[in-house]
């Protein structure tokens, strides 16, 4: 039923029931609001978005107030932006005058309140909170003192990602978002998918650093440093360093990354042909594992609430290991370099991929396959900092040997790439050719569930991708009670795939983001001339060398040894 | 000894006619019994509530029950409630055959013996009386004054406490002698749910919490909701601190309070009720626990009760402690098993409450007016109290007041009668401030307490009834420490959930901190900074009030604005003359050795408890202010007069 | 499940969140203190995640994450005592008791907890050890009391 509300003195159409920020929305009417995160419900506790109401005396949350009757509001009367005002001034009283030197700087929506509201003095002052930073995690920073208690991180880890890791403790001024018993990230059950750090509008949570390490690395004469890229960062950087959003300027990056001092820079799709190569085998020998996914969170997720699955889990490691142990296991012997003068780093959208990197499988004798993982936002950094101008150079090639990839080696960061992957793999290994269709366009929507059968030689294999942790746990229960009515579950932690991962650019608009990022992708592979794994001759020789007794320690180190917690 | 389910067996009679004219004899001299109207042996009442437990009432019982066994005496002894008069803790009441019961304060283990002894032979003991109880058929006690003209008494209208202190509150029977429960079969035999509403709705009711809301209004609207499981949760988180009337109502009649959420449960077809108490009232709770099933025993509660189709469950659920929990979406969620923070209203407890079923939350006190408006009629009620606010309330009046305890007083009655009632401020000490309502509520100086206990009046007057708590406060209190009391409370008990309260009653009680403390070093720009801090304080008080979550932010700032209203001469005194005329605020005092007297005895050193004091013996010592807590104990040691407060 | 809860869970065979506060309530009366492995055993029973446990446990007075000491000394802080004086007493008992930041003496065997009306204004201030209730204080009475505990302790 439609209710007449007068706004700012013009009427507007509001529905009955709905809440005075919905009808706002929808009528183009911006109000400015902090703790209020779109599909989840309001709690009204920023107090924010506050509007004032014809004979209310208080002022009324517009996110959570139903309309039920006709009524008259001012988004913007003096007293409205006067409570608004002083709101933001208190958050800032108890916040630490950091903005300079913080990792938010200039993405951060408290900065952006403070001049939209135009605080210019500081109005208040007293004791500010006690800082009490959680660097526990190899992946995600948690400085309490930034912390302006919206609760988003704790519904998005809670509500939505399902691992509950962490809450508030205690109460009033002395509220903290805590892990339990107060024993720090590492302890808890968090995975670092680091959702909860995208919808963080503070400098609170952010992923942990890796560039000090590199930079030193670089600056270390005797230090070879070697970088290798994920398929969808040469994508997700376009928009930040000023090229049209979504445009795939990897070319240009490999070209910047030499001149910034890189020594090699190699291809992460190369080992996500690799990837796709092996399980294809696995599946042809009728030795596949039931659960196939090459995300971190996924993994380390299922090691902490299912360990009961693990057997059924791929065993084989995500594209950022195996190339990190193929270069320190095999590469550098080819080179004649010595280990120890090696740095690997591996750039990605993924801050669970800083802690795969420290796991103890990912080393060997102590020194860890790759030493650093920076995230796409530590990239775009990077590169600005070392003055690198993107527009005035030319394209250049990766690296060999881990160059070439075909456009099916990049599908992985998007759900439903790896089953995309394999469909052609197969279909090669089969008949010798490609398949006549090249595409599922079943797999490509960003439903969270989806369901694909393909025939594969004279067997049909039943596939079912699913992305979004707050998804995955049924079927992997399924699994373990051998109710799966599938061959293979494909699963992604992050619900719109790794481009909406835990270290990707900041814009409240993440999600959105990543819907377009996967289009382009979807596009270049539309457009590539090598679309399978079969297509990428270094890939696949290398593959068959693998299988070879001699290198068996090899192989070896390509797999994880799960850790059950 | 009453034959066993005497009372039971002839319940319902009793609850439809509490004055049987004709019937059972023996029925009858019981009911006189336990009416006190006539005992067959001495009895000794024992005041049992927290006070007066706490003052030595166990004590005092236990060396009765030796000195009755020791010297074969036949007597009974009960345990009562608190009659409200807690400086008179201990207090027993003894009633021999034939005469009145008389009261007796301040009975310790000494003085007991000595009491039963003289009583018993009929003559009046050298010890505190108090008075005697009124009663025509019973010979009274030469010169004892009667109870109810006591100046204490005298103004009090006690309906709701008239059996507290009286009555055995662990004994069902005593309370059904005394017309327990009939109000609640009066409801479900005789009236609707409906009619039962409009009842109290007629009789206007307003929530005793302090939200003044017409109790009948949220029941009807309980009422309306589909039918179904529904909920009526009896409030009895009562934390304010000097607030103790729910207490003192669930310790001396818990079955009153049982009665008159029965009767809620009633008008809003609720099947469910659950009476939600904080943990440190462990006495009132096991009263309350042991009410309940003896109710259950009596088919008062539970299944078709009376045969009258109706249900009922009623549970004891125990606070884990928040203030913030009085609060009723707060509450829910406690009860719910999650932090206790408030949601934002609508959607309303009554349309979505306690597991998403309309429920419907009434204080304590309002609760037990409930049957005493069923027994009596609107009409009646009506009659009592002011246009804007009927019936009678109850303060716990406390601090420095000659009598503390709890007081049942009509509404309408000046804060002028209530402190004549408490005996006024005692010593030579002058009356300064009375603040009523607690954290929530407002302070009233000298000049204004001719003002009159009404919801309307007062919040006009910018005050707040509140929970009830009455604090008294002499020349010898500082009104901002008293603010900075209740900010700081409020700071400790605030949820988080919503930034005005979280954050600015921190940053209101630092500025009511630095206008008491004494600064490092002193200019005058510190003078107009300290100044432009009370203007914050209005500023941030208008957001707190228009934009907090719930009522504990909103009126968070009450104490400190009527504290500006009333006394802002205060205020202006410790900002710019940085002085406390009280003398409490220590960061405004300090003591001083004066080194021309000082003999360097050492004895104000060892006293300090902050080791501030510095010196040689029989040098001149020395206090380092930094150090010093204004505790006065070197003051109060010093025989040579050497330390001065400045 | 660990054995030691199990005399407590099965009064509560729902298994639902509302059961959760009845049930800290009931592990803390018998043990004096939640621990890690309470939470622990209570989550698997729940199926509610250990940080949600801890959080509402956070949020409440009544809770604690370790037993009282020996002494436990409880200030009533309500607002008679308040205006009576309590404030000065809590500061001598800190000092002279060497209280420190965790409400501990230095020796650990002293606890102190500042709570709000212990529900006896009329004999203001007053604390309580260990269930003795000690009234009507001045700083000489305390004094002595503090001596006495002080000497106990030895």
């Amino acid at each position: 039923m439609s209710i007449e509300i007068i706004v700012n003195n013009k009427a507007i159409a509001a529905n009955k029931g709905e809440t005075i920020l919905n009808a706002l929305t929808k009528n183009g009417i911006r109000i400015p609001t902090l703790c209020h995160m779109n599909e989840f419900s309001a709690t009204g506790s920023c107090r924010l978005c506050v509007v004032e109401i014809k004979d209310e005396n208080k002022l009324i949350p517009a996110c959570s107030q139903p309309i039920t009757e006709p009524i008259t509001i001012f988004t913007h009367s003096p007293r409205v932006i006067n409570a608004r005002r002083t709101i933001v001034e208190l958050l800032l009283s108890n916040h630490p005058d950091d903005c300079l030197y913080c990792e938010h700087n200039q993405h951060c929506e408290l900065q952006n309140l403070a001049v939209e509201l135009n605080i210019r003095e500081r109005r208040f002052f007293g004791n500010k909170k006690v800082q009490i930073m959680d660097s526990s995690s190899p992946a995600i920073v948690k400085d309490d003192a930034k912390c302006i208690l919206c609760g988003r991180c704790i519904r998005v880890c809670d509500e939505r990602v399902q691992a509950s890791a962490i809450d508030f403790s205690g109460r009033g001024k002395k509220t903290r978002v805590d892990t339990v018993m107060s024993k720090g990230l590492n302890y808890s059950s968090c995975i670092a998918c680091g959702q909860c750090i995208l919808v963080c509008p503070s400098g609170a949570l952010s992923a942990k650093s890796s560039l000090t390490p590199v930079l030193d690395a670089l600056n270390d004469k005797n230090t070879k440093v070697l970088i290798q890229i994920a398929p969808s960062v040469g994508y997700s950087i376009a928009e930040e360093m000023g090229f049209k959003p979504g445009k795939n300027i990897s070319s240009l990056l490999v070209a910047g990354l030499r001149a910034a001092g890189m020594d090699m820079v190699f291809n992460l799709a190369w080992a996500g042909d690799l990837f796709l190569i092996e399980t294809a085998k696995q599946i042809m020998e009728n030795k596949q594992p039931t659960i196939v996914t090459t995300c971190p969170a996924v993994t380390k997720y299922i090691e902490q609430f299912f360990p009961k699955a693990l057997p059924r889990t791929n065993s084989i490691k995500a594209p950022q290991q195996i190339m990190g142990a193929i270069i320190k296991n095999n590469f550098i012997q080819s080179q004649d370099w010595d280990v120890n003068d090696i740095f690997v780093v591996s750039v990605g959208p993924c801050t669970a991929a800083k802690a795969e990197a420290t796991r103890i499988d990912t080393m060997s004798n102590g020194i860890p396959d790759v030493d650093a993982v920076l995230t796409t936002n530590e990239l775009i950094r990077f590169l600005k900092l070392s003055g690198i101008d993107l527009h005035n150079i030319d394209e250049e090639h990766f690296d060999a040997p881990f160059h070439v990839a075909s456009s099916a080696g990049s599908l992985y960061h998007i759900p439903g790439g790896i089953t995309e992957g394999l469909y052609r793999q197969l279909s090669f290994l089969n008949t010798n050719k490609a398949p006549t269709e090249m595409n599922l366009e079943d797999a490509r929507n960003i439903k969270p569930e989806k369901d694909i059968s393909f025939k594969a030689g004279d067997k049909i294999v039943k596939v079912k991708i699913v992305s979004g942790i707050q998804n995955i746990k049924k079927y992997i229960q399924q699994v373990i009670d051998n109710k799966f009515e599938y061959d293979i579950l494909d699963l992604t932690a992050c619900l719109m795939g790794c481009m909406s991962g835990g270290g990707q650019p900041m814009t409240d608009q993440y999600e959105e983001n990543a819907k377009f990022l996967m289009k382009s992708l979807y596009k270049n592979d539309n457009q590539a001339s090598s679309k399978a794994p079969n297509q990428n001759p270094f890939a696949m020789d290398f593959s068959k060398q693998l299988h070879r007794d001699e290198l068996n320690h090899l192989k070896l180190s390509l797999h994880h040894k799960f850790t059950q917690t | 000894m009453l034959p066993m389910n005497l009372i039971k067996e002839h319940l319902p009679l009793l609850l439809m006619n509490p004055n049987p004219e004709k019937g059972n004899p023996v029925l009858q001299r019981n009911l006189s019994r336990l009416r006190h109207n006539h005992v067959d042996k001495m009895i000794i009442f024992i005041g049992m509530g927290s006070c007066g437990i706490i003052a030595g009432a166990n004590k005092t019982k236990q060396t009765i029950i030796h000195h009755l066994k020791n010297h074969n005496i036949d007597a009974e002894v009960i345990d009562v409630g608190c009659i409200g008069l807690c400086t008179e803790e201990p207090i027993i009441d003894i009633q021999i055959p034939g005469r009145t019961r008389i009261s007796f304060s301040r009975v310790s283990e000494d003085s007991a013996t000595e009491i039963i002894d003289a009583i018993s032979n009929n003559f009046l003991p050298d010890a505190n009386i108090l008075g005697q109880y009124q009663n025509d058929k019973l010979l009274n006690w030469e010169d004892v004054p009667f109870m109810n003209k006591l100046s204490f008494f005298k103004a009090q209208n006690k309906i709701l406490t008239n059996h507290c202190g009286i009555i055995n509150p662990e004994a069902i029977d005593d309370s059904i002698a005394n017309n327990g429960y009939t109000g609640f079969i009066k409801a479900i035999t005789a009236y609707t749910s409906k009619e039962v509403c409009q009842i109290v709705s007629d009789a206007k009711l307003k929530g005793r919490s302090g939200s003044a809301y017409l109790t009948g209004k949220k029941w009807i609207a309980g009422l309306e909701q589909a039918h179904g499981t529904k909920y009526l949760i009896c409030n009895a988180d009562e934390s304010d601190p000097g607030s103790f009337v729910d207490r003192h109502l669930a310790e001396g009649d818990p079955h009153q309070i049982i009665e008159g959420i029965a009767i809620a449960a009633y008008a809003i077809q609720a099947s469910k009720a659950i009476i939600y108490i904080r943990n440190q009232y462990q006495l009132a709770i096991n009263r309350l626990k042991n009410a309940l099933k003896q109710a259950y025993e009596y088919n008062l509660l539970g299944d078709n009760i009376f045969n009258s189709g109706f249900n009922l469950d009623i549970t004891l659920k125990i606070g884990p402690g928040a203030h913030v929990c009085g609060e009723e979406t707060a509450l829910i969620a406690s009860l719910e098993g999650k932090r206790g923070m408030p949601e934002t209203k609508p959607p309303y407890p009554v349309q979505k409450g306690l597991f998403g079923k309309p429920t419907v939350v009434n204080n304590l006190e309002t609760l037990a007016n409930v049957p005493h408006i069923l027994r009596n009629g609107a009409e009646w009620f009506s009659k009592i109290g002011t246009e804007n606010s009927h019936g009678t309330k109850l303060f716990s009046v406390s601090g420095k007041i000659a009598r503390t305890g709890v007081i049942e007083v009509d509404m309408g009655t000046k804060i002028r009668d209530i402190l004549q009632t408490a005996g006024g401020v005692p010593g030579e000490a002058d009356l300064k401030a009375v603040h009523i309502g607690g954290p929530s509520g407002g302070i009233i100086d000298t000049k204004h307490i001719d003002l009159h206990i009404d919801y309307e009046e007062m919040e006009q007057a910018g005050l707040r009834m509140g929970s009830g708590s009455f604090l008294v406060l002499s020349e010898k209190n500082c009104i901002l420490n008293l603010t900075k009391y209740f900010m700081r409370f409020i700071q400790q008990e605030s949820c988080g959930k919503c930034i005005p309260c979280r954050e600015g009653s921190q940053r209101m009680l630092e500025i009511l901190e630095r206008i008491t403390q004494k600064p490092y070093h002193e200019s005058g720009h510190e003078s107009l900074e300290r100044f432009k801090g009370v203007i914050q304080l209005e500023s941030l008080a208008k957001v707190m009030q228009e934009t907090s979550l719930c009522g504990l932010g909103q009126y968070a700032p009450n104490p400190v604005l009527s504290a500006l209203k009333y006394f802002r001469d205060e205020f202006e005194e410790h900002i710019f003359d940085r002085k406390c005329k009280a003398g409490i605020c220590k960061g405004l005092k300090s003591y001083i050795i004066d080194v021309d007297i000082c003999t360097g005895c050492t004895v104000c050193a060892q006293k300090c408890p902050a080791d501030a004091i510095i010196g040689t013996a029989r040098s001149p010592f020395f206090i380092v202010q930094e150090k010093c807590i204004g505790c006065g104990e070197c003051y109060e040691h010093c025989k040579f007069n050497a330390i001065s407060i400045k | 499940m660990a054995e030691a809860l199990k005399h407590i869970l099965y009064k509560y065979p729902g298994k639902e969140q509302k059961d959760l506060i009845p049930i800290l309530q009931d592990i803390q009366n018998e043990n004096g203190y939640l621990s890690e492995t309470h939470i622990q055993n209570l989550s698997k029973y729940l199926k509610i995640p250990e940080v949600k446990i801890y959080s509402i446990a956070t949020f409440y007075n009544q809770f604690r994450f370790a037993p009282n000491a020996k002494y436990h000394i409880r200030i009533c802080s309500g607002s008679a005592c308040h205006v009576m004086g309590s404030d000065k007493l809590t500061e001598t008992i800190k000092n002279t008791l060497e209280i420190q930041g965790n409400n501990r003496s230095k020796n650990g065997k002293i606890s102190i907890e500042e709570i709000p009306c212990l529900g006896a204004c009329a004999l203001a201030p007053l604390i309580e050890i260990n269930g003795i209730f000690h009234a009507k204080l001045n700083s000489q009475k305390l004094n002595r009391i503090i001596n006495e505990l002080l000497e106990n302790q030895q």
